[in-house]
């Protein structure tokens, strides 16, 4: 198992953000510097946060532990205004992001370019797969233990630029120039891509749970 | 004149194309009616239309679906590696 890296100058930019530590005021408010209780609450829901928008274990496990690292040494970032959940997701966001910048610039740019074309619409661009009428209300949907299951499925079926992309404008809900800078790419292809990506994600979900009668049964019952 | 030619003819590919953008910039005036003519008379159209923004919802509240059992939870191993480097840091 390789060690993981961390980059320290990153850490402190990215939680230090516009805040001089007050010596004598955060030692009132600092909460209890004890990264193990942190593993023990919080642990799984950082790695879940994680895991649905890196779709990777390894990628997920890394920017958590990436994310304590950086809390541990910002505590005075802390403020107390939130909760410890709250504040500690909000460090992970930034170590998503930063992580998604990194691997989108390692990334050969194949799978942004090729396969423009949908298989959904025929060769004159008309429909051949139109959208059916679905079966639940996706709020509704919602409350279903299986459906977030579904979702991350179809996500993880993306190519990695065309979920990169969704994930950050609609997880993160990232504006969509914040989305070009981390990507680096131009707000013409991010739409492409956003556009291929609601494509294939509606198309999965239909297939998959909304038109899908039987899985449903069995995931309400 | 040949703008509205070209949005007239302009098949149901390229108006999905658009109605995905209108949620991530706001899009021309020419553009907007063109997409709100065509999701008049072209069903599918319009039902892809409210089933993107349907997505989008689903997307924006995937946090707060129950998870699934036994999925992504921190293992053993991994809860040990990281507790290891978080002392590394504050013995």
């Amino acid at each position: 198992m390789p060690a993981v890296t961390t980059n320290h100058q990153d850490e402190t930019a990215a939680v230090g953000a516009g805040k001089s530590p007050g010596a004598g005021r955060s030692s009132i408010q600092r909460p209890d510097v004890d990264p193990e209780r942190w593993l023990h609450e919080h642990g799984d829901a950082l790695v879940r946060f994680a895991m649905v928008r890196l779709r990777n274990r390894e990628h997920a496990e890394e920017a958590v532990q990436e994310c304590l690292l950086a809390a541990l040494r910002g505590l005075n970032s802390f403020g107390g205004r939130s909760t410890e959940r709250t504040w500690l997701v909000g460090i992970l966001k930034r170590k998503v992001v930063d992580q998604m910048r990194r691997r989108s610039r390692e990334r050969p740019e194949s799978d942004a370019t090729t396969a423009r074309h949908s298989d959904q619409f025929d060769e004159r661009g008309l429909w051949q797969l139109a959208p059916k009428r679905w079966s639940q209300d996706p709020s509704d949907a919602m409350h279903q233990a299986d459906f977030g299951r579904v979702v991350n499925d179809c996500l993880s079926k993306l190519p990695p630029s065309l979920a990169d992309a969704i994930v950050l404008r609609e997880l993160h809900q990232l504006p969509a120039d914040e989305v070009c800078e981390t990507l680096a790419v131009s707000p013409q292809s991010l739409w492409q891509r956003l556009h291929r990506a609601r494509l294939a994600l509606r198309r999965c979900l239909e297939l998959n749970w909304f038109d899908a009668p039987s899985q449903r049964q069995e995931a309400s019952t | 004149m040949k703008r509205f030619f070209q949005f007239l003819f302009m098949p149901c590919e390229g108006y999905t194309e658009l109605l995905s953008a209108s949620m991530d910039t706001r899009l021309s005036r020419l553009d907007r009616v063109a997409v709100r003519l065509h999701t008049i008379y072209c069903r599918s159209c319009a039902r892809y239309r409210k089933q993107i923004r349907q997505l989008q919802c689903v997307l924006r509240g995937l946090d707060d679906v129950p998870p699934a059992a036994g999925n992504a939870v921190l293992d053993d191993d991994a809860r040990r590696r990281m507790l290891a480097a978080l002392r590394r840091e504050r013995p």
